[in-house]
């Protein structure tokens, strides 16, 4: 489906799908796309469904709107626009991106019998060979190469630093770092440009070390310089700012003393994302004895192309939080809804154990009153229920491992889901099987995989007839692991829903299940090293085997450590 | 006959997934001396529609049995029926048409619920 996703502006990380014949976007709430921005329009455009595609209409908007930097009234959309309204930035994603089939038709890759026009290969490069290149100890001497590579240079470190970071402090720490390491600069600073109030905003700043006897002065950026590069786009350097006319009318680099600066502009692909500022600073009134420039033209140029450089990377990864973002809120709205529903569940049932209690206690009809509380009382343990298994599923924690035994944590287990069983007309037995003796295990956490994985073999049973629920512990030796066996005759789980069994909110039993049971149950047997796996077939039942490497209390040592799994 | 007295007529059928709630309501039910009906699935529904012809029919919009596209025909009224309906949960489009005043969202109350179905069952 065809969608907006917007990645600069308040609403940064949303995603709207458009699926409706016209949907319109502004501010006002009655707008499919409603937009978080002053600057929008109460009814700002539309945009129609046509044939095919795709058609955005201004609706006579006061600031306009903009699809790749130009005021468009009507305008077809087609993948990868950027749609400007407001100050909130949208990128375009059409239904059917079929450009890449397109494109297989007129390229072929060929077979090494297929020599076009007898090409060979000359020379290869290896990876490292390729970085050597930058390096340059085998380059011969020429002043104009050896700049040329060693910017060429810059730029490639430039490259690596920026990627792969999800953080934007450290991306920008990372680019006044590199800047530092081949500038003579004193002072640096990066600003980004805040979307919410359009004003620029120092992220980053830096000074190299003090000279002795000098103070160390809070940053002061000239607003006259970055005012000039923040309008026009374009970088700029002073090599004594006090003699340029440019700069006359205010008084604030004479003030501050500057002697040289560069300042440019962080150009990216959507629009001006900040400025990057650096500067050798001379204190007024203190002398100074270099007389060469330490800032040159091609300095500057550099700094355009690191500046644009990292505005592609702070783009980027702006980007990507907002996508990360949006997936996050996705699953936390997911996750919130459906506990919400097991709990509205719990909630209803207490509400009618309640009103039944109530209703016997007036009536002094004791019978109500036991109906209600025994209602009441299943609904105290769903939730109790629910609880754990959302605890146990939200905390990463080692297993207390304790010398507990297997056969009795089985026949506790058994034992409780006995009413549950028999009100479901399910019979639930333990099967007898060798003793096993101490093993090391967690046995709280044991006790509910176990648990949750027979609720559910009960719950399976309940429409068959003649239905049963057999669990067994055993113990290998030979393999060195521990198994617990819950095999029912229930309904059986279908090839294609067997994968899902383990999914979290999975649940095919509507109402009763919490989609939890199962990942809980899996989580806590990888815990212990160990896992589950299932057999079923349709009609005729399944088989839970509950597996983990069975370690004697005294063959752990000194600490309880887990053996590895599988065994080998 | 005083008012508090039961209609002998009052019937009401429940279509609920849970047991529970079946239950609570139709205990409720019964001690105001009306007669129930309970049903978990669309068929057994339509049994009782058929047969008993209740009064008030109780459905609860999370059931499998709401999705039922004959039960959903008798709700909006597509097919005379003389029963009214009250619905638990959100209604869903298309359903709300015949049962308009009786959407009742859940968790909901069983006091409000009972006074409801009273005032269905005209007492």
């Amino acid at each position: 489906m065809a969608s907006l996703f917007v990645i600069q502006g308040r609403d940064q990380g949303r995603r709207f799908d458009l699926e409706d014949d016209v949907v319109s976007i502004g501010r006002d709430t009655i707008n499919l796309i409603q937009l978080h921005d002053n600057e929008v329009s109460r009814r700002h455009a539309e945009i129609r469904k046509d044939g095919s595609g795709l058609v955005l209409v201004d609706l006579q908007s006061s600031n306009g709107t903009f699809v790749n930097d130009a005021a468009v009234q009507e305008y077809r959309l087609r993948s990868g626009d950027r749609l400007l309204i407001g100050r909130t930035l949208m990128i375009f994603t059409a239904a059917d991106d079929s450009s890449a089939l397109d494109l297989a038709g007129e390229a072929d890759i060929v077979g090494q019998e297929f020599d076009l026009a007898g090409s060979r290969i000359v020379k290869s490069i290896s990876q490292e060979e390729g970085s050597q290149i930058l390096d340059g100890s085998s380059v011969p001497r020429n002043s104009w190469l050896e700049r040329a590579r060693s910017n060429l240079q810059i730029m490639y470190r430039t490259a690596l630093a920026v990627s792969h970071t999800l953080d934007i402090d450290q991306l920008l720490n990372r680019i006044v770092e590199l800047i530092f390491e081949w500038v003579e600069a004193d002072r640096g600073c990066v600003m980004l440009v805040d979307p919410r109030t359009g004003q620029l905003s120092p992220k980053v700043t830096r000074h190299r070390r003090r000279r002795t006897g000098e103070e160390k002065q809070k940053l002061a950026i000239s607003r006259t310089i970055l005012d000039y590069v923040m309008e026009r786009g374009q970088g700029v350097l002073t090599s004594d700012a006090r003699e340029d006319e440019r700069w006359d009318p205010a008084a604030s680099i004479l003030k501050m003393g500057v002697r040289e600066a560069i300042c440019v502009p962080m150009q990216g692909r959507y629009g001006v994302v900040g400025a990057i500022y650096i500067d050798t600073y001379t204190a007024p009134g203190l002398f100074v004895q270099t007389s060469a420039n330490k800032f040159s033209e091609e300095h500057l140029k550099l700094m355009v192309a690191i500046g644009h450089q990292a505005a592609l990377a702070v783009e980027d990864t702006s980007y990507y939080i907002a996508m990360v973002q949006a997936e996050r809120l996705a699953a936390i709205g997911q996750t919130i809804a459906t506990l919400s529903h097991h709990i509205k569940n719990i909630l209803q049932g207490i509400r009618g154990g309640s009103y039944l209690i109530e209703e016997g206690l007036k009536g002094e009809d004791s019978e109500v009153v036991r109906k209600g509380w025994t209602i009441v009382e299943k609904n105290q343990e769903k939730i109790s229920n629910l609880v754990m298994d959302m605890l146990t599923f939200s905390k990463e924690r080692e297993p207390d491992l304790t010398p507990s035994d297997l056969q009795e944590l089985v026949e506790d287990v058994v034992e409780l889901m006995q009413v549950r069983a028999s009100e479901a007309g399910v019979e639930l037995v333990k099967v007898d099987s060798e003793p096993i003796g101490e093993l090391l295990f967690d046995s709280e956490l044991m006790h509910r995989a176990v648990l949750n994985v027979v609720t559910n073999a009960i719950d399976a049973c309940e429409s068959a007839e003649d239905s049963r629920v057999a669990v067994e512990a055993e113990h290998d030796a030979e393999q060195g692991v521990a198994r617990i066996h819950v095999r029912d005759n229930g309904a059986g789980i279908a090839e294609h829903d067997l994968k899902k069994v383990f999914a979290l909110f999975e649940s095919r039993k509507g109402s009763r299940g919490t989609g939890l049971g199962l990942p809980v149950s899996q989580k806590i047997l990888r815990e212990h090293g160990g896992d589950i796996r299932v057999q079923s077939k349709l009609g005729a039942g399944s088989t839970f085997t509950l597996e983990f490497p069975a370690v004697r209390p005294e063959n752990a040592g000194g600490s309880a450590t887990l053996v590895d799994y599988p065994p080998s | 006959m005083t008012a508090s007295q039961p209609a002998q007529s009052s019937s009401v059928l429940i279509i609920d997934p849970s047991a529970e709630c079946r239950e609570v309501l139709s205990t409720l039910l019964q001690r105001r001396g009306v007669q129930t009906w309970v049903a978990a699935q669309a068929r057994q529904a339509l049994d009782v529609l058929d047969r008993h012809r209740p009064d008030v029919v109780v459905l609860d919009l999370d059931s499998d049995a709401a999705d039922d596209s004959q039960l959903r025909d008798r709700c909006t009224g597509h097919e005379a029926e003389g029963a009214n309906y009250v619905l638990l949960g959100r209604a869903r489009t298309g359903m709300q048409s015949r049962a308009a005043g009786h959407v009742i969202p859940k968790p909901y109350h069983y006091a409000p619920l009972i006074r409801t179905i009273e005032a269905l069952l005209g007492r």
